[in-house]
């Protein structure tokens, strides 16, 4: 593992992905252009041969942003070479995990980002159709898109013959109707080929059947952003951002019990710690921390004894946690954890498309016990209780949304069980969530 | 039996330490079913796609990591599945414990209680109590379309239903409705369940939320007796089981048949057997005089469409009807010769009823049927409408109503009958025929005026029949007769596949069947020596007729054999393989 930034690099870190976003007109073609756009693409579909394309994003070491962290290139890799059929993109833009708000900013302030890691990609898998599958809620991120995809082809970067090479490539967006299991990647399939969203059994994974039973790549957008900047600055400068298995800059995602919540682009690796303080703020009023969610709602939670996690795959994957979207929620110590709890089984109850049985009854079974232990009806055999469903509930389906659920409410249970029985013998809600209550000074 | 088996590439596998092999492209969870290793399962359905859902078939694999669920894994080479070990035992325990938190449990009130794969699952594999102590969701109930209704509580959300109607049916009219534990079975705003196989819907939900109407609240499944039969309501002869109670038909069920039925069978079919109940059923023996007026030979026939003979018939039993026939057969033999004779058949009749009648009628005429001799037809009701799944498969309602024509016409055609029905109209209305035997047994007839006319003014009609109707208003001699759940016999589909049909309930009140009434008849004219029951009646006419021949009750079985090549059924794909995963 090569050094972590210091908190001074991290903190003088020169963004990447965001460092035009919040300047004028920053989301139109001309803006983009005038600081070196389409450069990479350009390069890119001239001078290399796809498989050459693909080894460089090997090399880079680009994860999945999406939240699996899965090696770009390798996935690009399994899509067949030689197929009869024709073969997709689907980026992925249907960012509803909670507590994540990344993809939107690319979205809305630099969609030709995007486009141009989508035009590298297509050159790579050879793929003449994309899809862009938006969350339906962001109606401005869809209109910028849109714009975006129509500048590009009256310039001829999009259409036919793209850069005078035989290189035809189609984008379309794609509003989704706001499920949150449309984000699961063949869910979100069966959502664009005009069925309801269940996730898809796999095998076959989608890089050899997917969109409409074709062989297809699901790139989240974060991920398919960092592309122009590895042709345009190449590997050996990507490399050196981040550490040795995650290489690279990161959105973060910060909210909750912070000063400063926002997105905020830092290198993969940086402390938690690093990112609550220096980067965010601190927690107002100086108040300690209860746990934080590092990486979207459905990450397990961490301790306030371990802000000294490195914010990277690796890192939150050996603190027993996930990076996910790095979609990191801080909670104070006036939080109830019930509550909070509650409040994420709540959502997986609701987001549950209700195809496999685990899932289906144990997400409504999990918010049914956890509404009771809040109302102050707790008992105290009902910990074990929601940790054996939650074990019942893991790896046992189809997609990995019942996990979603039963992971971080495992790592409640565990870290945090003196409070809960504490709270269950009271038998009331905690008094510390009235204080929660009261409005944030952040807020 | 069937179409040649194509060779299948197997890969060796071992399931619970058991050497199998594996057919390649089948899920491993069929190939452990037909290897006798019972796997419990409710969204796997042999002939739908490959859902995945309810879990119930978690397995172990030797190259998984993970518990795999059997019906959607396929064999590796070399790999061991465990089905039965403390782990699996486990996961079912987990998934029943699931399934039942918003069940309602309410098997002493739900229709599938006895035959409930929910019931039986828990039973077998489940744990005694749950953990489960907060509140049960609710769901609707609802009718789905005219024939299905659905308990949405009961439901656990298998889609089989989903899938059959999208993958077999071809309407796609279910879907599923809302999310999570809400998940419901519901159809598309005004576009009801109507297609012309929905019922089997019911027969398909493992549990007890979607029912045929027609059963709701009928009886209780574990006091049935079920007889396996074929269906008379078209030329596809489903596969049936015919299940009774109290001597009365419950219900029809389809029966798996890959050569003719596939899993389905359609809802009019699957009512079929409604007219057998009918309050108005002819049941006893009548037998008049014969009808003067006519026996003088004036011509045409004198009773008008709107004016049906007066009944002058007299309750009877079964011996003197049979005296009657007799004696009014051999006098108007004496009197008029075999010309004046006229023998309508019914595409109706089962084979053996044909073999027998046809000699019936060479016996009583004195000679074989033609222009000398007796004038002859057959009944048969107008094709109806024809329907086929979208999406192949063995499976299609029949534009033929009848039961039996293509037996018709291997047992009748020639041998009985070799002039078209006009002529046996002509000679009808001639005023030459003075004993007319009719054989009905087609609900819903209504023969065609000239016939019906011409009947009304011969001198001697009998008719054998199972309701009253234009056919027995005009009989002199009444002879009622056993419908299809109460005879035993061989129909011979439309694609030339012979399927036995057999009794599950007696005749009413006096009936006997038409095998012993012809049979009767011909012992006493000293054709044959004892009255035989429908297997050996099928084994003179297998001895007899070419088509038939090595063929027997027992080489038939219980699906059936092809007894002709004129159609040769190509097996279109079932579901899945259309549909593919």
């Amino acid at each position: 593992m090569s050094a972590i930034s210091k908190p001074s690099d991290t903190l003088a870190f020169e963004p990447v992905l965001t460092r035009y976003i919040g300047k004028k007109d920053s989301h139109t073609l001309d803006f983009y252009l005038s600081h070196g756009g389409y450069d990479a693409a350009k390069r890119v579909v001239r001078d290399y041969k796809p498989d050459e394309v693909i080894d460089a994003v090997k090399k880079s070491g680009l994860r999945g942003r999406g939240g699996a962290g899965f090696p770009c290139g390798l996935k690009w890799s399994f899509v067949p070479k030689k197929t009869d059929k024709p073969k997709y993109l689907v980026c992925n833009a249907d960012e509803s995990e909670p507590g994540t708000f990344k993809d939107r900013v690319i979205n809305e302030e630099d969609p030709h980002q995007l486009l141009e890691g989508i035009l590298i990609t297509c050159w790579a898998v050879g793929i003449e159709t994309a899809y862009i599958y938006i969350r339906g809620e962001m109606w401005r991120g869809a209109q910028r898109l849109k714009a975006a995809i129509d500048e590009a082809y009256a310039k001829g970067y999009l259409g036919k013959k793209i850069f005078g090479k035989k290189f035809n490539l189609d984008v379309t967006v794609h509003r989704g109707a706001g499920a949150y299991i449309c984000g699961e990647e063949t869910g979100m399939l069966s959502s664009l080929e005009g069925g309801r969203g269940y996730p898809k059994l796999k095998p076959p994974f989608p890089a050899v059947e997917g969109l409409f039973r074709c062989p297809t790549v699901v790139n989240n957008v974060e991920t398919l952003a960092n592309l122009p900047h590895i042709f345009n600055r190449g590997i050996e400068w990507y490399r050196s951002i981040g550490t040795e298995e995650s290489p690279g800059p990161k959105l973060f995602c910060v909210s909750g019990h912070v000063n400063k919540p926002g997105v905020y682009e830092r290198p993969l690796g940086i402390p938690l710690r690093e990112l609550i303080y220096d980067v965010c703020g601190g927690i107002p009023g100086d108040r300690g921390i209860r746990a934080v969610i590092p990486g979207g709602s459905s990450a397990p939670f961490l301790g306030p004894d371990e802000l000294d996690t490195p914010m990277s795959y690796e890192g939150l994957k050996d603190a027993g946690s996930m990076l996910g979207s790095a979609g990191v929620i801080v909670l104070d110590d006036t939080t109830d954890l019930l509550s909070a709890l509650l409040n994420v089984g709540k959502f997986y109850h609701h987001e549950s498309c209700g195809q496999c049985t685990p899932c289906r009854e144990g997400c409504g079974w999990v918010e049914k016990i956890l509404q009771r232990m809040h109302d102050g009806r707790g008992r105290s055999e009902d910990i074990d209780l929601v940790d054996e469903i939650c074990n019942q509930m893991v790896g046992k389906t189809i997609c990995v949304l019942s996990d979603a659920l039963a992971m971080p409410a495992q790592s409640v249970l565990k870290k945090f069980r003196p409070e809960l029985e504490k709270l269950i013998a009271q038998g009331r809600p905690d008094v510390l969530c009235e204080l929660a209550r009261e409005p944030s000074p952040a807020l | 039996m069937s179409a040649p088996a194509k060779t299948v590439e197997t890969v060796k596998i071992k399931v619970n330490g058991k050497e199998l092999d594996a057919p390649k492209d089948q899920p491993v969870l069929q190939t452990c079913l037909d290897n006798g290793i019972y796997i419990p399962h409710y969204c796997y359905h042999p002939a739908l796609s490959i859902s995945g859902n309810c879990r119930m078939c978690l397995c172990t694999a030797s190259n998984a990591p993970k518990a795999v669920i059997s019906c959607a894994t396929f064999p590796a080479e070399g790999a061991e599945y465990t089905t039965e070990s403390e782990e699996v035992k486990k996961l079912r325990e987990i998934i029943l414990e699931f399934l039942l938190i918003n069940h309602p449990l309410d098997c002493p009130v739900c229709d599938q209680a006895g035959e409930c794969d929910l019931q039986e699952f828990s039973f077998r594999f489940g744990k005694d109590d749950s953990r489960f102590e907060e509140e049960k969701n609710y769901r609707h109930t609802k009718k789905l379309g005219t024939n299905v209704r659905l308990y949405g509580n009961r439901c656990i959300v298998c889609t089989r239903c989903v899938r059959f109607c999208e993958e077999i049916a071809g309407d796609a009219e279910l879907c599923v409705r809302e999310r999570g534990d809400s998940n419901i079975i519901d159809t598309f705003p005004g576009i009801p369940l109507e297609n012309p196989i929905s019922g089997c819907v019911a027969d398909i939900c493992p549990v007890g939320a979607l029912f045929v109407d027609d059963f709701v609240h009928k009886t209780r499944v574990f006091f049935l007796e079920s007889t396996t039969s074929v269906c008379n309501m078209c030329a596809t002869g489903c596969s049936i089981n015919v299940d009774t109670w109290q001597g009365e038909v419950q219900r029809l069920r389809p029966r798996h048949n890959p050569d003719v039925n596939d899993y389905w069978m359609c809802d009019r079919g699957r009512v079929g057997y409604k007219y057998s109940g009918a309050a108005e059923r002819l049941s006893r023996y009548e037998v008049g005089p014969a009808r003067a007026g006519s026996s003088a030979g004036d011509g045409k026939a004198k009773a008008g469409p709107t004016d049906p003979p007066r009944s002058t018939r007299a309750p009877s039993d079964f011996g003197k009807a049979l005296a009657a026939v007799s004696d009014r057969a051999e006098r108007v033999r004496r009197e008029h010769g075999p010309g004046a004779f006229a023998f309508v058949a019914s595409a109706w009749m089962s084979v053996e009823e044909m073999f027998l009648f046809r000699r019936l009628a060479t016996t009583l005429a004195g000679a074989v049927p033609g222009e000398a001799g007796p004038a002859t037809g057959i009944l048969a009701v107008a094709d109806g409408e024809a329907w086929t799944p979208r999406v192949g498969g063995a499976f299609k309602i029949d534009s033929d109503r009848n039961p039996n024509r293509k037996g018709a016409e291997m047992l009748l055609l020639g041998s009985f009958i070799s002039e078209p029905f006009s002529v046996l109209l002509d000679r009808l209305e001639s005023g030459a025929i003075k004993f007319a035997w009719v054989v009905g047994g087609i609900p819903d007839f209504s023969p065609m005026d000239r016939f019906r006319d011409a009947l009304g003014a011969i001198s001697n009609v009998v008719v054998t029949d199972i309701l009253p109707g234009p056919l027995s208003e005009r009989a002199t001699i009444l002879l009622p007769a056993a419908s299809f759940v109460e005879k035993d016999g061989v129909f011979v589909n439309g694609r030339g596949w012979a399927q036995r049909c057999r009794a599950a309930l007696p005749p009413p009140g006096e009936t006997r069947t038409e095998l012993d009434l012809f049979q009767e008849l011909l012992r006493r004219a000293g054709e044959r020596e004892r009255v035989l029951s429908a297997q050996g009646v099928y084994a003179e006419l297998a001895a007899e007729v070419g088509a038939f021949a090595d063929t027997s009750y027992k080489t038939l079985g219980a699906l059936g054999a092809r007894v002709t090549d004129d159609e040769p059924a190509e097996r279109e794909p079932t579901g899945r393989e259309a549909a593919k995963r």
